[in-house]
């Protein structure tokens, strides 16, 4: 195949670059005012954020780290019955929207909170003990909660692709303990350990709908480009946030490129769990691991139970309140609820769509320009989303366009970031569709087309289905693009919570959260049951 | 159809997979194709196949230049190494793709695909998914769709490699049954001498891309055409000796243990020689009569014979022409000094100089 060939059938590919991310990006350069940009360089408001949001970054991703490391040798180590399902509630941390366990810390951490209102009665003390909501800690210590089941996940495989033969002769012929592990374990963790802590800091970096509801007086770069998205500065902080950004994406995919081989499948030699309890670190081991689990799994708890336990009033009659509430311009809880479902459900058939032509056809032309689609899908997963979002709202929102406060924005949006990690579940699928069937098929006489509809579509079917679910699910969660392109006439269900939060009605608002958290945990759990591939993201 | 291959050559990266093979079928035979693993065996099929594009080369299917066609256009069935069914479909959709990806009308379809389901001897099991299915059956249905179009030739990839050697017979049947009937001309590729001299009118041997020797059944195995194949052919003994001749067609070969003569067709003058021979062709003697004296340095009892290896002058010689009715004798002969009897009339003669 001649080369222009293969580019033009990388057309679903370049369109989806193109309007998604090349036309945004330009208009958002095209705004920066080069004064403005000079001026954001030297500001000391603005270096305040970077060093603030770089701090907040590495220590959520040191402390991530350090309390998944033993979680993750705990799973990789012990076998047990119902093992599967413990990892997998342990995920469901990481699928619930970023701001349900927000919210989780404002009722837990709250100066009237559940820990507060504990703490001063048993010490007797009038006053708030806990006070680190509203700070950079609070930020933290989400992010901590929210990373740990990801970090946790790679770390396993770490853990997991030791080699055990490696591990006795180690023993054999040295015996000391800290000697095994650094000549075995180390070598063989450093690229997971690598892959985690990249991972961890680069999301806490772009990380937006936490500081916004527990941040308090702490912001972050990412914030304040929403908070100023209509002053000409924007888009110079957008374009500052952009390139950092990119920065890190860069160095994520090289890294991948060149240390890590991700999910070996050699299994470890397990031991049975019982083995723990027969001595004192052992014990210890297992304590940790429940403490963990609590730790992740009580602040995603709470507010899905919270509205069911409220003292005083029935759920039935707070629901009731949520049902009657008027949003923005009038919106009732229905049109809000459809407007969200519909974009939902659009951004899960659009990305879908367009990851499976993007896959096929970066599959057919091959070679250098497959691999040139995989890296180039890799980069948004850590850019800036704010940056993009005003670069949306630059080019398809005003002008001929004219997009603002219509749904199609936000679809343009969530979808421009949905569309890789849709990718690459399809991919994954497509890439175990063994080749022996492609060539059984090429060499048995069928087009490329009668190939993808006879044999390749059934086979990546499950994998689409996930797609679907993982879309739908990302789009109902959405904060960014949500709180970006949202009007008083037009709204998605986070942008409610949102909403019901800074009307103080949290009630109300953990009344929706509950719901709309039960929802995503729902539909994750069933994409979950077709692809593997929702966890794979680097 | 006539099938040549003119010179293929083919890179990965900077390893040459194949480096200028050429060999041609005449219509309706059968080549075995057959060396050692990763001689580049798969290779030249794939670029027959038209799955991977030669660096150059060329591929005449009946004269006409099939080199730049993609597969679909160059009408040949093929069996993979692995049976490369179509998990998702039954044993009649599997069997039925290459038609109705050729777009041929249902009704010839369904006529097709049974005739072919009986030739392959599945009727019964159209309906069942290939993991419902044993090896040999998988293959079955790997067979069946490979010719259920009318193809104009069949390239099978070690077909019988994963089968246990049971079932290996059975497939084996079916194939030539198959290809008697069909009469397409076919390349059968394998590492197995046995299934090569079993399956192919012709053989070419192969080693690190490229084709060493190529003959007749009957020829490649009496007669291999170099040295290499007939190593590989399991002429693994070798000894020097000088060859004189009696009149232009006679030769005398002189061993220390006697003379021989036998039919040449050489040069004419008298020289070195090689003589190349098979263990089968070559035992030891209880009685001290043979060509060859040596110390037994080992005897294996092997089943249907004893396995001996001699230390000669010349080196080791293996034998294995001693039935194994003879082992006690010989395991009780170790270190002790033996001659060795070979059938020179089914030796290989390999002039190496001139005295
Ligand atoms: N796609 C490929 N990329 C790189 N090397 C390959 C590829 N296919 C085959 N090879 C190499 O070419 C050689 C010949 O392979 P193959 O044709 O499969 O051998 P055979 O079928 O005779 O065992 C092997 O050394 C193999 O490793
Ligand atoms: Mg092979």
């Amino acid at each position: 195949m001649s080369l222009t060939r293969r580019l033009l059938i990388l057309t679903p590919f370049f369109l989806f670059l193109f309007l998604f991310y090349i036309i945004p990006l330009l208009f958002l350069i095209g705004n920066v005012n080069q004064n403005d940009f000079i001026s954001v360089l030297s500001d000391d408001y603005i270096h305040r954020l970077f060093y603030g949001t770089l701090a907040q970054a590495v220590l959520s991703t040191l402390i991530t780290l350090i309390l998944s490391l033993p979680v993750a040798f705990f799973l990789a180590k012990y076998s047990f019955k119902g093992k599967r399902v413990l990892e997998y509630v342990l995920l469901t941390t990481f699928f619930v929207p970023g701001f349900t366990i927000a919210e989780g810390l404002i009722v837990l951490l709250g100066e009237k909170g559940i820990i507060n209102s504990l703490l001063s009665q048993l010490l007797a003390t009038g006053e708030p003990v806990v006070k680190i909501l509203y700070s950079i800690w609070a930020v933290v210590l989400a992010h901590v909660i929210y990373y740990v089941p990801l970090a946790t996940l790679i770390l396993e495989q770490g853990f997991s692709s030791v080699n055990q033969d490696l591990v006795d002769a180690a023993r054999v012929f040295s015996g000391s303990t800290l000697r095994v592990f650094k000549t075995v374990y180390l070598n063989f963790l450093t690229p997971y350990m690598g892959a985690a802590s990249l991972l961890v800091f680069a999301f806490s970096f772009i990380t937006y709908s936490t500081p916004m509801l527990v941040g308090g007086r702490f912001t972050t770069l990412e914030v304040e480009i929403y908070a100023t998205k209509f002053k000409p500065v924007s888009s110079s902080i957008a374009l500052l946030q952009l390139l950092l950004t990119l920065l890190v994406s860069i160095i994520i995919i090289l890294f991948r490129e060149k240390y890590y081989a991700p999910f070996s499948t050699s299994r470890p030699v397990e031991e049975p769990v019982s083995r723990l309890f027969s001595s004192p670190s052992g014990i210890l081991l297992a304590a940790y691991v429940a403490f963990i689990y609590v730790f992740e799994l009580t602040p995603v708890a709470i507010p899905v139970i919270s509205p069911f336990l409220e003292t005083g009033r029935s759920f039935p009659g707070l629901f009731k309140e949520l049902y009657d509430f008027k949003f923005g311009f009038g919106l009732s809880f229905n049109e809000v609820l459809f407007q969200s479902l519909s974009i939902a459900l659009i951004v899960s058939a659009v990305s879908t769509l367009l990851s499976v032509a993007i896959v096929w056809s970066s599959k057919l032309s091959g070679g250098i320009l497959e691999k040139i689609v995989s890296i180039l899908m890799a980069l948004p997963l850590t850019m800036s989303r704010s940056s993009l979002a005003l670069g949306i709202l630059l080019s398809y929102g005003f002008g001929v366009t004219r997009l603002y406060g219509s749904w199609i924005l936000m679809t343009i949006g969530q979808s421009a970031v949905v569309v890789p990690l849709a990718a690459r579940i399809i991919e994954a699928s497509w890439s175990r569709v063994v080749k022996e069937y492609r060539e059984a098929a090429d060499a048995h006489g069928a087009t490329a087309f009668f190939r993808l509809v006879r044999v390749e579509m059934p086979l990546i079917m499950p994998a689409v289905v996930a797609s679907l679910l993982m879309a739908f699910s990302s789009s109902l969660s959405d904060f960014t693009f949500s709180t970006f392109f949202s009007t008083l006439n037009l709204m998605t269900l986070p942008v409610a919570v949102n909403l019901l939060i800074d009307y103080r009605r949290l009630n109300l608002a953990l009344a929706l959260t509950s719901l709309l958290t039960m929802l995503v945990i729902i539909v994750e759990t069933a994409g979950s049951q077709f692809s593997k591939e929702r966890l794979r993201l680097i | 159809m006539k099938l040549e291959v003119q010179d293929l050559r083919k890179k990965f990266g900077g390893f040459e997979a194949l480096r200028g093979v050429s060999f041609s079928i005449p219509s309706g035979k059968t080549l075995a194709l057959l060396g050692p693993s990763g001689c580049g065996k798969t290779t030249t099929l794939r670029v027959i196949a038209g799955l991977l594009k030669p660096d150059s080369g060329r591929i005449l299917f009946d004269g006409e230049d099939v080199t730049e066609l993609p597969p679909r256009q160059r009408n040949i069935g093929m069996v993979f190494q692995s049976p490369a069914l179509f998990p998702n479909f039954t044993v009649r959709e599997n069997i039925a793709f290459p038609l109705e990806a050729r777009g041929k009308k249902p009704e010839e379809i369904s006529r097709r695909v049974k005739e072919v389901t009986e030739m392959v001897e599945l009727s019964g099991l159209e309906e069942r998914r290939p993991h419902e299915l044993s090896r040999g059956q998988q293959q079955r249905v790997a067979i069946g769709r490979a010719i259920a179009s009318e193809v104009k030739l069949l390239l099978l990839d070690e077909p019988l490699t994963a089968l246990d050697a049971g079932l290996r017979a059975e497939i084996s049947s079916t194939i030539r049954m198959i290809q008697r009937k069909l009469g397409i001309t076919t390349i059968y590729v394998t590492h197995d001498q046995l299934e090569a001299f079993a399956m192919g009118d012709f053989i070419a041997t192969m080693f690190d891309g490229t084709i060493d020797a190529y003959a007749d059944a009957q020829t490649m195995y009496a007669k291999p055409p170099t040295e290499k194949t007939a190593r590989f052919l399991g002429f693994v003994n070798r000894l020097e000796t000088s060859a004189e001749h009696l009149d232009p067609e006679t030769i005398r070969l002189v061993f220390p243990g006697g003379e021989f003569k036998m039919k040449w067709h050489g040069s004419k003058t008298a020289g070195k020689v090689a003589v190349l021979f098979r263990p089968e062709d070559a035992s030891i003697s209880l009685e001290g009569e043979g060509l060859l004296d040596g110390e037994l340095s080992s005897s294996m009892f092997a089943g249907r014979n004893t396995v001996t290896r001699v230390k000669t002058s010349q080196g080791m010689i293996e034998c294995a022409g001693n039935d194994s009715s003879q082992y006690q004798a010989i395991s009780g002969m170790a270190g002790r000094k033996v001659t060795v009897k070979i059938d020179l009339n089914k030796a290989l003669l390999i002039e190496t100089g001139k005295t």
